[in-house]
């Protein structure tokens, strides 16, 4: 089923009172696959590329430990305001920034959360220890991983509250690299998680965090570093030139970002330099992108005027500059991502160019 | 029913818990990564991640480690606090302009070295544009850079034009780069637009 932003709902009111002091319930404004999802948002909280990635997440859980949600989930989105005045009150006291509630086939979540919710919807009920059980939530979620507080082995006593899954995260995203989503979903049909370790890697927990601490990166990168289409290149080597069109309601790769729309492409950067990059958009957001980062990212590396992605946390870092200006950059090589936006939640053009700089720019005098 | 719990929110999460989270990887002989300071544990002694695992090491091994002009100061909260040996000389590293056309820069035994912007630019290929010093909006951090310009430098015949700015314009004559304002070429307003191929100035 194709996703489908509905027209403006017939109740209008920000919320539903059902019995309770608080709001339990929000007008439904968009359908997908699995999905029928409740927003207080006037403006469209989600273009057609955030429902599609939404059903890529569900299928990517789905394929990869091996679960088939069967039933259309009622998700529930608030605005951080009202999830803090009230809404909150539909989960749990532990409940952070969410909940699901799989007996109801309902989520209740700000933004932020709802594709770490999701994982949870796909999983279904599960007796999984909440330390793997939020662990794979949040690789999952799809956000990037990196080292935590504490051993995994030792969070066997801790319950869903004091569990570390900054821990949990990084651990389990580095047994999926290591042998494979396949022995993850072995993992989360198994009792505990911690007891049942060993019947499916073959090595006690404690074996594993050896291995672990001695080859895990400092950070593993969010699933969808670079994963949009190739900025068009240009005649000549090293030059991008592109025109991207954007439009909420029906492009596949047009997404929501605050107050307009943006929509991402990719690029190879293969001689490190100072590059000039202009687009008639409203503005663009870049960064470089990488699978596994080794090193802990420099202090202020997230200044750099094209940050690697992991000198931020939890969200990936990027820099962010204004339109109808050219922007003279220094790039590293690698992999890179750019998102070119536009004003408002409709559709419209924006041409990109990306070329070798020849303007005046600093030197580094090593 | 299921939680998020982010580390922004321990506090109010953990307030919650029936049972207490897992000790923390803080312990000398601990895995970590990075090779950052981890906690003082007194004025001289940091805790520290070196290969991969949390040793103790005195502040006056970390800053000797930077380079013969360091020495230490203190611990404090997490990081060695160095400072120079000579604290009336230059500090390694620090830069600024001593005219429009050298930078300066301190060298790791605490002594001004003078470098020309025309030689540090044409060592790449490029013209000076002369010493700039400026404030990075984003971190607070002084900089003083030699800047470096295409202008007149090589490119292969027949390389089509591209923009230098948003109105200016580098065309390939005789074997190198001509820079000439949109304005100019114009004879009126003009402005670059680099996603025509050919970029042009628009008039």
């Amino acid at each position: 089923m194709s996703p489908r932003i509905l027209g403006a709902p017939f109740i209008t009111a920000a919320s539903i009172l059902l019995g309770c002091n608080f709001p339990t319930e929000l007008p439904i404004r968009y359908e997908t696959e699995h999905l029928e999802i409740g927003t207080e948002f006037d403006d469209s909280l989600f273009c057609r590329g955030d429902l599609l990635e939404l059903e890529r997440r569900v299928a990517r859980t789905e394929d990869e430990l091996e679960f088939t949600l069967k039933e259309t989930y009622t998700v529930y989105v608030w605005s951080d305001e009202s999830w803090g005045s009230g809404a909150a009150k539909n989960c749990g006291p532990g409940d952070a920034l969410g909940c699901t509630r799989k007996s109801r086939a309902t989520i209740w979540t700000t933004r932020f959360s709802l594709e770490h919710e999701l994982v949870h919807a796909v999983i279904g009920k599960s007796r999984l220890h909440p330390f793997f059980e939020e662990g794979l939530a949040e690789v999952y979620g799809g956000g990037q991983t990196r080292f935590g507080q504490s051993a995994p082995s030792a969070n066997s006593s801790t319950d869903r509250a004091s569990a570390d899954v900054q821990t949990a995260a990084h651990f389990l995203r580095w047994l999926r690299e290591r042998w494979g989503p396949h022995y993850l979903a072995l993992l989360a049909r198994t009792e505990d998680g911690f007891d049942d370790f060993e019947a499916v890697y073959g090595m006690s927990i404690n074996a594993a965090e050896q291995l672990y601490f001695a080859e895990a990166p400092y950070a593993y990168a969010a699933f969808d570093d670079c994963d949009a289409g190739d900025l068009a290149a240009a005649d000549i080597a090293d030059r991008w030139v592109d025109q991207i069109e954007l439009d909420c309601d029906a492009g596949a790769d047009t997404l929501n970002a605050g107050d307009g729309i943006i929509v991402h492409r990719s690029l190879n950067i293969s001689e490190a330099g100072y590059y000039s990059v202009m687009t008639d958009g409203e503005w663009f957001d870049i960064y470089r992108c990488g699978a596994r980062f080794e090193d802990v990212p420099g202090p202020d590396s997230w200044a750099d005027d094209v940050p690697s992605s992991h000198a931020g946390y939890p969200s990936s870092a990027y820099r962010h500059y204004l339109g109808a200006e050219v922007h003279h950059l220094f790039f590293e090589v690698g992999r890179h991502d750019i998102g070119v936006g536009i004003l408002g939640h409709g559709q419209g053009v924006a041409n990109v160019a990306i070329w070798p700089s020849l303007a005046p720019t600093p030197e580094d005098s090593e | 029913m299921n939680c998020r719990s982010i580390l922004l929110l321990t506090a109010l999460v953990h307030g919650c818990s029936g049972a207490d989270a897992a000790p923390r990887l803080d312990q000398v002989g601990d895995p970590c990564r990075g090779d950052r300071g981890y906690q003082c544990i007194d004025e001289h002694t940091v805790l520290r991640c070196e290969d991969d695992v949390l040793v103790m090491t005195d502040c006056g091994q970390v800053c000797a480690n930077l380079g013969p002009a360091w020495t230490t100061s203190s611990c404090d909260e997490y990081e060695c606090v160095c400072v120079p040996t000579d604290p009336l000389s230059c500090w390694p590293g620090e830069v600024n302009c001593v005219s429009e056309e050298v930078l300066q820069q301190c060298s790791d035994s605490q002594l001004w070295e003078a470098m020309e912007c025309v030689q540090l630019c044409a060592a790449k290929g490029l013209i000076s544009a002369g010493c700039n010093e400026q404030v990075d909006p984003l971190t607070g951090d002084h900089r003083a850079d030699c800047w470096c310009s295409g202008e007149d430098t090589p490119c292969a015949p027949g390389t089509p034009p591209i923009c230098v700015d948003k109105v200016s314009i580098a065309s390939c004559v005789d074997g190198s780069w001509l820079f000439q304002d949109c304005t100019d070429l114009c004879a009126g307003p003009g402005q670059c637009v680099p996603w025509q191929q050919p970029a042009t100035c628009e008039c």
